[in-house]
């Protein structure tokens, strides 16, 4: 292989050629589900469904709301879980990403070291000695652009409420509600409907904020649906100007 | 309603999830992470894309999106690793890179050595062009700069790696 170019491009083959270990997207998948929605305690897929709108919302309504925009939320500092690395054939450059199944070369683990939970996600990860959570079936990727179209509709609707647009905010909602009907992030639009309604001023929109609290206790809306409501009034602006973005403190 | 009510079947995320997984790993293999420190890396690429989903605005596309977040991710995991590299070549030891690798692994342990020569963004591109298979154009949206540039930097690192995988060979055929 004296010629540069070739010898490059074997590189590069070699590297697409490479995939994870058959585990690793269930052992993966279950630490996600771990992180992000720790308090759900049943039918955990419907959670993390739920709290992928959530989590949507949270910073829809931290982060618009009450401050600027944060830097990446979370990163490592420290991590520590052992994998071994799979080889297989070479695969085409564009194909799609599947959970490998067959391996042809394997690597076995290396010494295992211990996790070191340094980041509010590595505190809730699920030990990898666990069975792992089933990993997530075939799926079109029309379901994953309907959640990007989702969360970008609802971020947009915070970002209307923010700016104190009441008919953007009704307009990016009705959108929603027209093209999700039954959405994954209805319960997300729904707080931010409730929000909205309070903060706007309309009458009875703190009662029904209420009633919708009441059977919402366990979840990741509720404590934004009690703030958003409860600081209505002419002054909340200038009240968060004086006070520090909360936006990643009280997620 | 939501997408599904059963563990193991159908949501949106764990679509994207699927969807964007092996990317993802092999993204964060190549950011330079060892073996050992992927599967966590990976899982925060996605814990992250969780929280971050409302400000993906759609103008790049996804993968290039996810890329980003595992760059940041990588260079906060690289620091705690270097320091436990450097414990472990203070104290005599390499660290275990699992025996015999067979050849392809040993072309992609060379890349990474190479891709580490690189400063940051030509390794970027050339991950995303060169081994995803990535358009300059994605490349150009997702990370916000211009299609030149992109080229450019691919050019750039090429040549460098080019070189650089020259000497390598050199240096493995001298002490052979």
């Amino acid at each position: 292989m004296n010629d540069g170019r070739y010898e490059l491009d074997e590189l590069f083959a070699a590297a697409r050629a490479v995939r994870p270990p058959s585990d690793a997207a269930a052992r993966g998948w279950a630490g996600v589900q771990a992180a992000v929605a720790p308090t759900v305690t049943t039918a955990p897929w419907v959670g993390a469904a739920k709290l992928a709108g959530a989590v949507a919302v949270l910073a829809a309504i931290a982060v618009p709301a009450f401050g600027p925009r944060s830097p990446e939320p979370t990163a490592p500092s420290r991590v520590a879980v052992t994998t071994g690395v799979e080889v297989d054939a070479p695969a085409p450059n564009h194909a799609p990403a599947a959970l490998p199944t067959t391996p042809t070369v394997v690597v076995p683990d290396a010494a295992s070291q211990p996790v070191v939970a340094s980041t509010p996600a590595a505190a809730h990860r699920t030990p990898r000695a666990a069975t792992p959570a089933p990993a997530p079936s075939p799926t079109p990727t029309a379901a994953v652009d309907a959640l990007r179209d989702e969360a970008e509709l609802l971020g947009r609707a915070w970002v209307a409420i923010r700016e104190g647009d009441a008919v953007a905010t009704r307009r990016l909602l009705g959108e929603h509600a027209r093209r999700f009907p039954t959405g994954a992030l209805v319960p997300e639009r729904q707080a931010c409907e409730k929000v909205a309604a309070c903060l706007a001023g309309e009458p009875g929109a703190a009662d029904d904020a209420e009633r919708w609290l009441a059977g919402q206790r366990t979840s990741h809306l509720a404590d934004r649906v009690a703030a958003g409501c409860s600081r209505r009034g002419p002054d909340r602006r200038s009240r968060d100007e004086q006070t520090p973005s909360t936006a990643e403190g009280t997620r | 309603m939501h997408a599904a009510a059963t563990p193991g079947s159908d949501t949106p995320f764990a679509a994207l999830y699927r969807e964007h997984f092996d990317f993802v790993w092999r993204s964060v293999a190549r950011l330079g992470l060892p073996p050992a420190a992927l599967d966590d890396a990976v899982q925060e690429v996605f814990v992250a894309a969780y929280r971050r989903l409302p400000t993906y605005d759609g103008r790049g596309p996804l993968r290039a999106w996810l890329f980003g977040i595992a760059v940041n991710v990588v260079k906060m995991a690289r620091r705690g690793e270097q320091r436990h590299r450097r414990r472990l070549e203070a104290a005599g030891t390499e660290p275990s890179d699992n025996g015999d690798l067979g050849q392809r692994q040993a072309a992609v342990d060379l890349l990474d050595r190479l891709l580490e020569q690189l400063d940051d963004d030509q390794r970027m591109v050339v991950i995303l062009v060169e081994i995803e298979g990535l358009s300059p154009r994605e490349v150009a949206d997702g990370l916000g700069i211009s299609v030149n540039t992109v080229y450019s930097r691919v050019r750039l690192a090429r040549a460098h790696l080019q070189r650089a995988a020259s000497r390598q060979r050199a240096r493995e055929a001298r002490s052979a």
